[in-house]
């Protein structure tokens, strides 16, 4: 394992305009490689920013970040990002919309392809890839758009409550193939949620904000072992860490 | 399919209602032919004056989709510039609602003395009242872009050329075809209307407005009638070609085709 952290925010701040309280203020976190971080906290309490700030999609206004040592817009080649919709190009078929970022990358027709219904069959799919998003479910557009982002290789996923939109049953379902997904990638994962049971779920460590403005108010060590299936969100200790995680939440938003 | 087919009836057989009901008022009431002929007399007219009404239609029909081709290609190219600088959008963009309310009747004696009475003087009325429609929803279709997308493609690090071609173009076709369908209806009002000024574009024929100008100088309302039966059917070929091409365009994957099958 390098030395070098994933990702690195060193007293991060951030304002949409000069004139405006801040969304994000004095955040300090460290990412090693390989962990599963969720930010969790009530909407508008600057979950997405961070995520933003990460890919260098929102300036910073003080403090730094280094993804892998490196500016975060240097760093984007080896992020790929999931939004909250599936942002599914919907004049491409979805073999062709998993397709895009490759083509973005300049890839060879060819190893585009074979990318392409490599990750098709791994999020089973398979079936749909000359169907047009229209005709798709909610979590079958969503399994697209994870598709699309692992197409490039990345080492570090960024994900913006990819699952908000989908029924409780599919969402666990995504949950626990996000996790069999990652056991064959080994990457990084950032993801933002308001759901506390996904986010113990999922996660290495959960990161607590509370809002007004964004501040890290608590840190989660979810020492639960993976892979992790199903039967673990009957089990006491989860149970026990999705009451200890609300109960902070709960505290943090209070604040 | 039995609904289309009762639909298509239910148009003929109101069609026939109609001619009857024309037929009808002429003999009932006397009234004059040159006043308003019998539809049977329009009808044989329609047979035996076919060869120059059907000239006619085709030099309109080469003014208004010159004039419509243009718009499209000089629309979008204008919508363009638009979407990639603000400023000038901002700045010119309304006046391209002047260019749709300035009645074009006034201005197209002004055009005409300008590019002389040819095809390409009517072909250039057309044109620029089929503008407007074109440039409004094109540059709305270029701007209109998620931010999500957006996002996407500057992850991927996308060059701009990149998120014109696979982003911004495809994304703005529902749009300019929406602009076109508007604008197919107004090409053959602008290509007869810049025909009544411009006269005879081909020596000894001209387009419908010619002919409607000449058939009204000699009263023959029954030859009027029949060039206003080929203009009707000039605006409807128009709109249908436009409406073929919308849908091979966009049927496969934009939920207004979808939503149009399902409603009929």
């Amino acid at each position: 394992m390098s030395s070098i952290p994933e990702i690195l925010f060193r007293d991060v701040a951030k304002r949409f305009r000069a004139t405006d309280p801040p969304v994000l203020q004095g955040i300090d976190l460290t990412i090693e490689r390989g962990e599963f971080v969720t930010i969790l906290g009530p909407s508008g309490c600057g979950k997405s920013t961070m995520l933003k700030l990460v890919a260098g999609l929102e300036p910073i206004t003080s403090g730094q970040i280094y993804v892998n040592g490196l500016e975060p817009k240097n760093a984007r080649r080896l992020i790929s990002f999931v939004f909250q919709e599936a942002t599914l190009l919907p004049w491409r078929t979805v073999e062709r919309n998993v397709a895009l970022a490759l083509e973005l990358e300049a890839r060879s027709r060819e190893d585009a392809l074979q990318t392409t219904s490599r990750l098709l069959e791994l999020v089973g799919l398979t079936n749909v890839a000359q169907s047009y998003p229209r005709a798709l479910s909610g979590g079958q557009k969503m399994r697209v758009s994870i598709a699309r982002a692992l197409a490039t290789k990345p080492r570090l996923l960024l994900m913006d409550e990819p699952f908000a939109a989908l029924d409780e049953i599919n969402r666990d379902r995504m949950n626990e193939e996000i996790l069999r997904l990652r056991e064959a990638g080994n990457w990084t994962v950032l993801f933002v949620t308001h759901s506390v049971a996904e986010a113990i779920f999922l996660s290495s460590r959960v990161v607590i904000l509370s809002p007004h403005p964004g501040r890290i108010a608590h840190t989660i060590s979810v020492d639960l072992r993976y892979p992790r299936t199903t039967t673990l969100r009957e089990t006491v200790e989860f149970d026990t860490l999705v009451n200890q995680a609300s109960r902070l939440l709960r505290e943090a938003h209070r604040a | 399919m039995k609904k289309k087919l009762l639909l298509a009836v239910n148009g003929v057989v109101v069609f026939v209602a109609l001619l009857c009901v024309w037929q009808a008022v002429v003999w009932v009431l006397h009234i004059p032919p040159y006043i308003l002929p019998p539809a049977i007399i329009v009808g044989r007219t329609i047979v035996t004056r076919f060869p120059e009404l059907w000239t006619s239609f085709w030099i309109s029909a080469e003014a208004a989709a010159a004039g419509l081709l243009g718009s499209i290609v000089g629309g979008l190219f204008i919508a363009l510039i638009f979407a990639r600088l603000p400023w000038l959008r901002r700045m010119l963009f309304p006046y391209t609602i002047l260019l749709q309310t300035v009645p074009i009747v006034a201005i197209a004696p002004l055009i005409l003395m300008w590019a002389g009475q040819g095809l390409f003087a009517v072909a250039l009325v057309t044109f620029i009242i089929c503008l407007a429609p074109i440039i409004a929803n094109a540059t709305q279709g270029l701007i209109s872009i998620d931010t999500n997308l957006l996002q996407l493609f500057l992850m991927h690090n996308a060059s701009q050329g990149q998120i014109l071609r696979k982003l911004r173009l495809p994304h703005s076709l529902p749009y300019l075809f929406v602009g076109i369908r508007i604008s197919s209806g107004i090409a053959v009002i602008g290509a007869i209307t810049g025909e009544l000024f411009a006269g005879s574009t081909r020596v000894g024929q001209g387009g419908l407005g010619y002919s409607i100008l000449y058939a009204m100088a000699q009263l023959q309302t029954d030859y009027l009638f029949a060039l206003v039966f080929a203009a009707t059917i000039l605006g409807f070929s128009f709109f249908f070609i436009v409406m073929f091409f919308e849908w091979l365009f966009l049927h496969k994957w934009h939920e207004s085709a979808h939503s149009e099958g399902s409603e009929s």
